[in-house]
C-alpha cells in the first residue's frame, strides 16, 4: 500500500477549515452541501495500520531481546585475560576491544526499546484517532440526515429557530473536531518521526565502516563519549565519512599515520573530529602533534570544556557571556566549542602551547565574543544583542559543519505553526548539529525589562535536551515536551517563550 | 567465570564462542530485516517511512560493525590460537627429545 504524504493531511485541513468558514453564512442547500464534503473528506480510513504498527514494533523488542546476549558474553570476555589478537589503526588491546564492542553492542537494546515503544505508542494512537474518525462521520452522516426541516417557500428559514441553532451549532464542533482529529495525527506523525531519528541518532558505528575505516577505529568512535554523549554525532560521522573517501591514497596513509601515532582512542578521536570540522590534513596533522600523549582529563577539559559535568567550563571557569548583549555571540562560541576541537584549544592555550589560567582563559573568550559580535551585527545595533540572523551568520562562519543555518520563526500561541519548526530543531541536534534558541519573555517579564535571550540547544538523549545557558554555563536537562510545546518552563531561563530557532537547512 | 589462560585449546574456545557470537548477530540482524522491510503500509505517512528507513539503514549499518569487529575478533583469536598450538607442539617436541 502506498504511503500518504503529510501534504494530503494538510489539504484535508485546509478543506475542512474553508467549509468550517461557511457554517455561519452559508443558506441550508449549501450548507447541506458542505457537510456532504465533509463527510467525504474523511471517509476513507487514516492512513497506517495498527496491526502492522504493532508487528513492526515487536520486530524491535525481539532483536533488542536476542542481541542483549552478545553484549552481555562480550562483556564477560572484556574481563578475562585475552592474548593479543588485535591489529589496525587504532591497536587496541584485545580486552579493550572487547569490552568497547560490548558497550556497542549494548546500545542496541536502548535504542530498540525506545523504537519499539515509540511505534506501540503510536498505534495506540492510531488506533484512538482513526475510532475518533469513525464517530465524526457517523455523526455527520446523521446530521446531515436528521436536521431542522427546511421551508418549503422557498425562504430557506427554519421551522424551528431553537432547533437549528442547536443543530448548526452541533454540525460546527463536528467539523472543528473534524479538523483537530487531522491535526493530532499530524503531531502524532510529527512525534514519531522525531522518536526515528532520535534512535537514528544513537546508531553512529556505520559511517566509519563505510568509510573505510578498520574495526577498531570504528570502534573508537563509536565509543568515545563525553559526559554520556558521542564525540562525534551522526553529522560529523557523515561529514567525516565523505571526506576520508575523497582523500587521495597518500593522504589517507597520512592520517592513519597520525591516529598510530595517537597515543590513546580518545586523542585520535579528536583528530578525527578535527577533520571533521573542517580543517585541513596539516592543520590536522599539526594539532594532532600538539595534543599527543595527553591524558583524557586533559583533552575533555582543553578541547571540549568539559571537566566539570553540567557546566561548559575550563579549569573550573564557565564559558559564559562577556556582557549583557553578547548571548548570542556565546552560544555560537560554544557551538564552535561542541563542533570543533581546534577552535577550542585556541581559547584554553596560548601561542606557546601552555594552557590558560582560568582568569587568561576568560579574558580570551571575552576578546572572541566581541569579534563574533563584531563579524554578526555589521548594521544590527549591537546593543540590542544579535538578530536572529546574525546568529544563522556567525553558525555558517565556523560552527557549520558543513551545515547552512537559517531561521526559523516560532509563533508558540499556534501548536500547528510552531511544531514542525520546533521538531526540526530536535531532529538538527539528534543529526549533532547545535541549535541556537532565541527565547522571548512574557509581556509581564518585559513591563519588568527582561529581554530576549539565546540558549544553545546542545544534546538530545531519552526525551530530555540538553540546553547550555550562556549567562551561566551551565547545561541543563528539560523535557523535550516542554520544548516542543514552545515554552520553556522546566527551568528559568527569564524568557520563557520560543521565538525562534537557529537550525540547519531541511 | 573460569580464568582461561593461554593455552591453545582455551583461547581456541575462546574463537569459537566469538564466532558464534558473530553468527548469532548476523541471525538477529537478518531476522530482524526481514520483519521489518514493508513499512509502508504499518506507518502509512510517507514521512514517517523516509524517517523509518534513515533509522533501519542506520541500525542495519550498526549490526555490519558489530559483525565486522567480532569477526575479526574471532579470526584473530583462531589464528593466535593455532600460533600457540605450534609452539606447544615445538616445545612438547623439544622437551621430548632433550630425555632422547
Amino acid at each position: 500500500m502506498a504511503s500518504t504524504a503529510y501534504d494530503q493531511i494538510s489539504t484535508i485541513i485546509n478543506r475542512l477549515e474553508q467549509l468550517a468558514s461557511l457554517i455561519d453564512f452559508a443558506d441550508p442547500v449549501a450548507l447541506a452541501e458542505a457537510i456532504e464534503q465533509v463527510i467525504a473528506e474523511i471517509a476513507d480510513p487514516l492512513p497506517g495500520n495498527v496491526g502492522q504498527l504493532m508487528a513492526l514494533a515487536s520486530a524491535f523488542s525481539r532483536a533488542a531481546r536476542d542481541t542483549s546476549p552478545v553484549g552481555t558474553g562480550l562483556q564477560a570476555m572484556s574481563g578475562q585475560k585475552l592474548p593479543g589478537v588485535w591489529q589496525g589503526d587504532a591497536e587496541l588491546t584485545a580486552s579493550a576491544a572487547v569490552s568497547d564492542t560490548s558497550d556497542l553492542v549494548g546500545q542496541t537494546a536502548p535504542a530498540f526499546g525506545a523504537a519499539a515503544s515509540a511505534i506501540d505508542a503510536y498505534a495506540d494512537t492510531l488506533s484512538n484517532l482513526e475510532n475518533r474518525r469513525r464517530d465524526l462521520s457517523q455523526q455527520l452522516y446523521s446530521a446531515s440526515h436528521d436536521g431542522p426541516d427546511i421551508d418549503i417557500f422557498g425562504f430557506n428559514m427554519p421551522l424551528d429557530p431553537m432547533a437549528w441553532s442547536g443543530w448548526l451549532s452541533s454540525v460546527r464542533n463536528l467539523i472543528f473536531g473534524s479538523i483537530d482529529l487531522y491535526h493530532d495525527l499530524q503531531y502524532a506523525g510529527d512525534t514519531l518521526a522525531g522518536q526515528f531519528a532520535d534512535v537514528r541518532s544513537k546508531a553512529v558505528a556505520g559511517a566509519g565502516l563505510k568509510a573505510g575505516m578498520t574495526a577498531d577505529t570504528v570502534l573508537l568512535l563509536a565509543t568515545a563519549t563525553i559526559n554520556g554523549t558521542s564525540l562525534l554525532g551522526p553529522g560529523q560521522l557523515a561529514r567525516l565519512e565523505k571526506l576520508m573517501a575523497a582523500m587521495s591514497p597518500a593522504d589517507q596513509a597520512r592520517l592513519a599515520a597520525v591516529l598510530r601515532a595517537a597515543k590513546s582512542p580518545l586523542e585520535q578521536a579528536y583528530v578525527l573530529k578535527a577533520l571533521a570540522a573542517g580543517h585541513s590534513l596539516s592543520q590536522v596533522i599539526t594539532f594532532a602533534g600538539e595534543i599527543r600523549g595527553q591524558s583524557s582529563s586533559w583533552l575533555t577539559n582543553q578541547l571540549s570544556l568539559a571537566g566539570t559535568a553540567g557546566v561548559l567550563s575550563y579549569n573550573g571557569t564557565p564559558l559564559v557571556q562577556s556582557t549583557q548583549t553578547e548571548c548570542g555571540s556565546a552560544s555560537i562560541v560554544a557551538a564552535r566549542v561542541l563542533t570543533d576541537p581546534i577552535f577550542a584549544y585556541s581559547l584554553t592555550t596560548g601561542p606557546d602551547g601552555q594552557s590558560l589560567t582560568g582568569s587568561q582563559f576568560a579574558a580570551r573568550v571575552a576578546e572572541v565574543d566581541a569579534q563574533t559580535h563584531d563579524a554578526t551585527n555589521k548594521i544590527w545595533p549591537q546593543s540590542l544583542g544579535t538578530s536572529p540572523f546574525g546568529v544563522a551568520s556567525g553558525m555558517n562562519s565556523g560552527a557549520a559543519d558543513g551545515a547552512k543555518y537559517g531561521v526559523q520563526w516560532v509563533d508558540d500561541t499556534d501548536s500547528a505553526n510552531a511544531y514542525p519548526a520546533l521538531q526540526h530543531a530536535i531532529s538538527s541536534v539528534d543529526a549533532g548539529h547545535p541549535v541556537p534558541v532565541l527565547l522571548a519573555p512574557t509581556l509581564d517579564g518585559m513591563a519588568h525589562g527582561t529581554s530576549l535571550h539565546y540558549v544553545l540547544i546542545t544534546g538530545h538523549s531519552s526525551g530530555q535536551l540538553s540546553i547550555y545557558d550562556p549567562e551561566g554555563g551551565t547545561i541543563s536537562q528539560i523535557p523535550d515536551s516542554d520544548f516542543l510545546n514552545g515554552t520553556m518552563q522546566a527551568i528559568d531561563f527569564g524568557a520563557p517563550h520560543v521565538n525562534a530557532v537557529i537550525v540547519p537547512g531541511r | 567465570m573460569a580464568h582461561i589462560g593461554f593455552s591453545a585449546a582455551g583461547i581456541q574456545e575462546q574463537s569459537s564462542r566469538v564466532t558464534g557470537m558473530a553468527d548469532d548477530l548476523r541471525s538477529v540482524k537478518q531476522a530482524w530485516l526481514a520483519a521489518t522491510d514493508d513499512p509502508a503500509s504499518a506507518l502509512g505517512l510517507g514521512e514517517l517511512v523516509t524517517a523509518f528507513d534513515a533509522m533501519r539503514a542506520a541500525w542495519s549499518e550498526q549490526y555490519d560493525v558489530y559483525i565486522d569487529v567480532v569477526s575479526q575478533l574471532g579470526q584473530g583469536l583462531a589464528a593466535t590460537a593455532a600460533t600457540y598450538h605450534r609452539a606447544e607442539t615445538t616445545n612438547a617436541d623439544r622437551a621430548l627429545s632433550i630425555g632422547r
